[in-house]
């Protein structure tokens, strides 16, 4: 398994308050890997420095071995905000199709991704409706497929569970499971529902105010623990 | 730089405005601002060009002229604020420039869309009115002074929507049209101020005002001059400007002016 993230004493600052600190972190391929953290630890901050929206005052990103600031490498990797926004009088197949084209993604193959990705995401029947009329969980089902579109091999999820309803909840974990298992991908979430990723991850990493407090395989270091216990534990003590 | 994620970005900037309505709305008030222009002029022709108080007739292509390109000034100033401050507000940044493209790119596309836009428009207002004035039987400028000031309007276009675009990244869109406005006001007085004075005229009398001017003169496009160019070009009169120094200072320009809004998104966070 190769190393398809690395990040190398990041640092980022907000004026005066340091939202990064030296943080580090590896994710292997095609594993499934939580950062943890509670709210304002730094998660989303870290995702947007990965993608280049926010820009690292020290220290270093690499995405499969390039700079994170590469253009091309960025063509491998997905992103799926916390709030999936597109223009709400777009469709949902208009929107699969942009993102498509902009994956660079030949005319003539637009029809078959965009049915493909509404397969995987169970949104099929949603193809014709416009963004404005769908639950915050059918957007966000969309935004996954809009992210698996252009072959992705990182997907990158930010607080994905947040405002989807349990059932919502479910069908993503073994969507996420099933995009590992079947098409070898590499998933990144952020989130700070314990439970849920308990149930998915293989590797983690808990941050709290910019400092990375803990991070390898969820086997190996939780041991008897729940994960609950041990991030309580790790961040308050 | 014409990469298929480019050209998605560039179509998706006029489809975005056709599939919110904008286009057609615009169009619609267009057609109306044609209509109501030209009966408007016919009705005070009518009623004062016996009592001798203005000679209108002579002056209809000019007024008919200084409303389109008005209009679309105030269009470029439009769609230029929202061809990259509605994905901003709309938080749809993130996802465009997560992927595989440069910001200048992504101004690129946003503004040649823009420009593509109003440029239509344009086109269309200007045939309108050819064809009311050739119905009329208004005389009507050489076919070659007309695509030249398509040329010297197309110019103004880029140059606004572009001003207007820079501006809109630093505030709401509310200002930024203020903002846009004044600045392209203060550019045309500029303009029409220094116009054909030489450098030692320009520092003569020297004070706040008039380093302002300068300051607008020498480091901005000279969007005021070619918008005249653009009526003189109409009216069949003879151009007194030299093209190749201002078509030199306008790339000059542009190229400075763009450089620093990209340089300026390029620093943004999102």
């Amino acid at each position: 398994m190769s190393t398809i993230l690395e990040a190398h004493d990041v640092c980022k600052n907000y004026g005066s308050v340091e939202a990064l600190k030296n943080f580090n972190l590896s994710v292997q391929e095609g594993t499934i890997f939580a950062l943890l953290g509670p709210n304002g630890a730094g998660k989303t901050t870290f995702i947007k420095s990965i993608l280049g929206l926010v820009h690292i005052q020290k220290g270093s990103i690499q995405l499969f071995g390039q700079p994170h600031t590469q253009r091309e490498v960025r063509r491998s990797v997905g992103h799926l905000p916390e709030k999936f926004t597109f223009y709400p009088y777009y469709s949902v197949r208009g929107t699969l199709e942009f993102f498509c084209k902009l994956n660079g993604l030949a005319k003539a193959l637009v029809p078959e991704a965009v049915l493909a990705a509404a397969l995987d995401t169970h949104i099929e029947d949603l193809l014709d409706k416009k963004l404005r009329t769908l639950s915050k969980g059918q957007l966000q089902r969309v935004g996954l497929a809009a992210m698996l579109v252009g072959d992705k091999k990182l997907l990158i999820l930010d607080e994905p569970f947040s405002g989807i309803d349990p059932i919502g909840i479910r069908d993503f974990k073994k969507l996420v499971v099933k995009l590992r298992d079947e098409k070898g991908k590499t998933i990144f979430l952020n989130s700070h529902i314990l439970s849920e990723m308990e149930q998915v991850c293989d590797d983690f990493a808990i941050l709290d105010k910019g400092i990375c407090l803990a991070q390898g395989h969820l086997t190996e270091i939780l041991g008897n623990t729940s994960l609950e216990e041990f991030f309580y534990h790790t961040v308050k003590v | 730089m014409f990469t298929p994620e480019w050209n998605s970005l560039f179509f998706n900037t006029i489809q975005k405005e056709i599939r919110s309505r904008t286009l057609l709305v615009m169009f619609v008030i267009t057609i109306l601002i044609m209509f109501f222009v030209n009966a408007g002029l016919d009705l005070i022709i009518e009623n004062f060009e016996g009592k001798n108080v203005i000679d209108l007739t002579s002056q209809k292509v000019v007024v008919f002229y200084f409303i389109i390109s008005s209009w679309t000034v105030l269009l470029s100033v439009l769609f230029g604020i929202d061809c990259i401050k509605s994905d901003i507000e709309g938080q749809v940044i993130p996802l465009l420039l997560s992927g595989p493209i440069a910001r200048w790119q992504f101004l690129v596309a946003r503004l040649s869309g823009a420009f593509l836009i109003v440029f239509s428009y344009y086109v269309i207002s200007f045939t309108m009115a050819i064809i009311f004035f050739k119905i009329s039987g208004n005389p009507l400028a050489p076919i070659s002074n007309m695509l030249a000031a398509l040329g010297a309007t197309g110019v103004v276009i880029l140059g606004v929507i572009t001003l207007a675009a820079f501006i809109s990244i630093f505030s709401n869109k509310l200002v930024a049209f203020i903002i846009s406005m004044i600045a392209y006001l203060v550019m045309a007085t500029a303009n029409t101020y220094l116009a054909g004075s030489g450098i030692s005229q320009m520092f003569q009398n020297f004070g706040l005002f008039k380093g302002i001017s300068l300051v607008f003169y020498w480091l901005l496009p000279h969007l005021g001059l070619w918008n005249s160019m653009s009526t003189n070009l109409i009216m069949g009169k003879e151009i007194e400007l030299s093209l190749f120094p201002e078509l030199l200072h306008f790339g000059v320009s542009f190229t400075l002016l763009f450089a620093v809004f990209a340089l300026a998104f390029k620093k943004q966070e999102f």
